[in-house]
């Protein structure tokens, strides 16, 4: 197919610019992490002493390799055996044509219409009721802690407390969640610190 | 639940994101999509693509945060408002009461413009070229072969598309929380933070699952339309 060559540079003109503004704010978060603590800087600058050391810092303070250990061990779990199963799901109601596909799709899709503050208020019961809710007297129970644990930002510790102590069934619903969110949650919760 | 202002206000505000985290990055995902297949080839497309996909690997609270950042009375975008002489027009845009919920909006354009993106063109360039020949033949013009060749044969995308990103835009909450919270006032409140609200700050856990039932419900009567809809068409 031939384009004039005005359509072409005006389209590739147009895809430089949308990829600028995607690129833009990537940019400037990259350049803030590499500035000294507590400067301020304006515009995009590369800064005169850059601050790698900000990266291993925020690793430290965040305790991150213990939060994504807890969302590494999640995903691996997690994400072959929902592949697994959308595959076989996908395959059964698109080709076998199996009785009642129309209404296990229309499931599907009601499961996804699901808002997430729907589920968590159900889990956070059932954590209550499992004692699973941060007790320690230097974190004390707060809303926003039950929240973030039950969005996934758990530890090791209180992963395999609930492994052992939550029904299969009960972890099988709370993985998924866990484990699509703990990334977000974890930046969520150090947004609050 | 109907009688609290506060709540009816959060699903307005949810509805009228649907056009920035719906209608606007389908819209533009079309085109980008074109343009993707069309006129950009090799690796400059397959760089093009990858950009624009970035924002989607991000969780979207990072994408919260960092816009918050952009969008401060300080931030970038201001500065370069400045640049090209609109500098009367900048302010702190998340926390002006006329431009909070647009700006929230527009971080949804950002988030999900990605997605919009690589599935409709990986449902356009499945469409035989021998169309759009046919089209140029035609007399068609760029515009002319999108509306009569892309469109028609990327309608199941597109509903996938609405379906995604609807429920993005209604059931949404990280990128309301980190950004705004809900404010100013709560002129960006939307169901998610009020169902956070009231389930973990008022400890009113009736009224929040109320509230949960309710977005389900609604995030329904807009998607299964749309289901429908592009199912039914693309017989």
């Amino acid at each position: 197919m031939n384009y004039g060559a005005r359509e072409v540079w005006t389209g590739r003109f147009a895809l430089a610019i949308l990829m600028g503004f995607t690129i833009l704010p990537f940019t400037s978060i990259f350049l803030m992490a590499l500035q000294p603590s507590g400067s301020l800087p304006q515009g995009l600058s590369w800064p005169s002493d850059p601050q790698w050391g900000n990266f291993r810092q925020a690793f430290e303070v965040a305790n991150m390799s213990a939060l994504l250990r807890s969302s590494f061990s999640i995903v691996i779990s997690v994400v072959p055996i929902a592949v697994l199963i959308a595959t076989m799901a996908g395959f059964g109601i698109g080709l076998l044509q199996i009785p009642g596909a129309r209404w296990v799709l229309f499931t599907f899709v009601f499961g996804l219409t699901l808002p997430i503050e729907g589920i968590i208020l159900p889990l956070y019961n059932l954590m209550r009721d499992y004692g699973l809710r941060t007790r320690s007297p230097r974190d004390r129970p707060s809303a926003h802690r039950d929240l973030h644990a039950l969005l996934g930002v758990l530890d090791e510790r209180s992963l395999l407390k609930l492994a052992e102590r939550v029904e299969r069934k009960c972890l099988a619903s709370t993985a998924p969640e866990t484990g699509r969110c703990s990334v977000g949650s974890t930046l969520l919760w150090l947004e609050h610190q | 639940m109907f009688s609290d202002p506060d709540l009816r206000g959060s699903i307005i505000n949810s509805f009228q994101l649907l056009i920035f985290f719906s209608l606007v990055p389908v819209s533009l995902g079309v085109i980008v999509a074109s343009v993707l297949n069309r006129m950009a080839t090799g690796r400059g497309s397959s760089l093009a693509r990858a950009i624009i996909f970035l924002p989607q690997i991000i969780p979207l609270v990072a994408a919260g945060i960092i816009w918050t950042r952009l969008l401060s009375r300080q931030g970038l975008i201001n500065q370069m408002l400045g640049y090209i002489g609109l500098g009367g027009v900048t302010r702190a845009w998340l926390g002006d009461f006329s431009f909070a919920l647009p700006a929230v909006g527009m971080i949804g354009v950002w988030v999900l413009l990605g997605f919009c993106t690589v599935l409709l063109q990986t449902g356009a360039a499945k469409i035989d070229p021998q169309l759009y020949e046919a089209a140029r033949l035609d007399g068609a013009g760029w515009f002319d072969e999108i509306r009569a060749v892309t469109l028609p044969g990327i309608r199941r995308e597109i509903g996938v598309c609405l379906t995604v990103t609807s429920i993005a835009a209604l059931a949404s909450f990280d990128i309301v929380y980190v950004s705004t919270g809900g404010g100013p006032g709560n002129t960006t409140s939307v169901p998610g933070i009020q169902i956070y609200y009231e389930a973990f700050l008022q400890r009113r856990l009736g009224t929040a699952s109320a509230l949960s039932i309710t977005l389900m419900l609604l995030v329904l009567i807009v998607v299964l339309p749309i289901q429908r809809l592009s199912r039914s068409e693309s017989r």
